[in-house]
């Protein structure tokens, strides 16, 4: 049976999921905020049950709309790639912001933290112990995806699922390594400017680190159930180009904020 | 422009497996089959980089970083000095008893008030 459609019709129905899902991460947002200043906390609760409910009937339907109704012509497969690139490209100028308070703050460092960076007081992380293997397997990872990759392309199942299983590790691996560091740092995110900039632009690199690693889990799973096949699988291709995207963001973080930064 | 980018994408990885056959003549299966047959070496040459590469450059990593890790900790602690800029609590911590980081360590991290332990 072809798997391909090669006619140019877009075959998908508008979907609600990306405006509420827009509204529940909207409700995180602002219940963090409330949780952090009021210690209200039922709103961000709120927003992330949101969250995970559309998750499921989202990538339900998309399930739905790929592998049992056959609808990923060429056109709509394009459109979930521009989507993905733009949402890839927005989490770009997402993290931009933290790196340039990164670097407002310690490129001339003010006259409070003694005119020096890490300011004075702060005994910030040896980047050439964990970091540096938290580099490492991550960028390991990306390798390993690769290697899954290709043999979805392929048509091995078994290398893929290999491949897959220890992308998902290291990722797991990487989270576990770096809530280490998290506990064994001599600062804290309250320590001056230094904590404030470094947990905030390593925690929302971690966030996305757990978020990739989600997404590669639903690959798994997928590829164990036979849904994608060497000719469909733009799950499969998002899923790696985000976590290469998390991989590079890991790259500018380790040189700046770790080795520069220390 | 995000069209000519994932335009350039669908060229590039076109030319990446068409690369080393004359696919003017093909049809569609056969071009699968030749697609095919080329990401196998490409998945073969990423295997081997994952296990003759990343492997033992994560053994590497893991060791140096074992041996630091325990050269650093015969280190004492740095001694606690009240520094304005340090232990801010401009308002309470959301959690616990407000003056706890999340990701406190009583051996590692002074509260305002100075460690909570004795060194060891």
């Amino acid at each position: 049976m072809r798997t391909v459609l090669c006619h140019p019709y877009h075959l998908v129905e508008p979907s609600p999921w990306p405006c509420l899902g827009a509204g529940g991460a909207f409700f995180i947002t602002v219940g963090s905020v409330m949780y952090f200043h009021y210690g209200l906390v039922q709103i961000m609760y709120l927003g992330v049950l949101v969250v995970v409910i559309i998750m499921f009937v989202w990538w339900q339907d998309v399930i739905r709309e790929s592998t049992f109704q056959g609808f990923h012509s060429l056109v709509v497969k394009q459109g979930i790639k521009y989507g993905m690139l733009l949402f890839i490209l927005s989490e770009v100028l997402f993290f931009f912001s933290f790196f340039w308070a990164f670097f407002h703050s310690s490129l001339a460092p003010a006259v409070e933290l003694g005119v020096v960076w890490p300011p004075q007081g702060v005994n910030p992380l040896n980047s050439f112990s964990v970091p540096l293997l938290n580099t490492a397997v991550l960028l390991s990872s990306g390798a390993t995806v690769t290697w899954a990759h290709h043999a979805i392309i392929s048509g091995k199942r078994e290398e893929a699922i290999l491949g897959l299983s220890l992308t998902v590790f290291l990722g797991v691996l990487f989270t576990g390594l770096q809530g280490v560091e998290y506990y064994e740092a001599p600062f804290t995110i309250s320590d001056s400017v230094y904590g404030s900039t470094f947990f905030m632009a390593t925690g929302f690199h971690g966030f996305h680190v757990l978020i990739g690693t989600t997404f590669l889990i639903i690959c798994l799973v997928r590829l164990k159930l036979n849904q994608f096949t060497s000719r469909q699988h733009v799950g499969f291709e998002a899923a790696s180009w985000y976590w290469h995207f998390v991989d590079v963001v890991w790259l500018f973080l380790y040189l700046c904020v770790y080795w520069w930064g220390s | 422009m995000a069209a000519r980018i994932v335009n350039r994408l669908n060229w590039m990885s076109r030319r990446f497996y068409a690369a080393a056959v004359d696919s003017s003549k093909m049809t569609l299966a056969e071009k699968e089959a030749a697609e095919s047959k080329h990401a196998e070496s490409t998945m073969k040459t990423w295997k081997n980089v994952s296990i003759f590469v990343a492997v033992p450059a994560i053994l590497i990593c893991a060791y140096n970083a074992w041996v630091k890790e325990k050269e650093h900790h015969t280190h004492p602690r740095p001694e606690f000095l009240e520094y304005a800029h340090l232990r801010i609590r401009n308002k309470a911590f959301p959690w616990g008893d407000g003056n706890h980081s999340l990701f406190h360590n009583p051996h590692a991290n002074a509260l305002p008030e100075g460690y909570e332990d004795e060194d060891h």
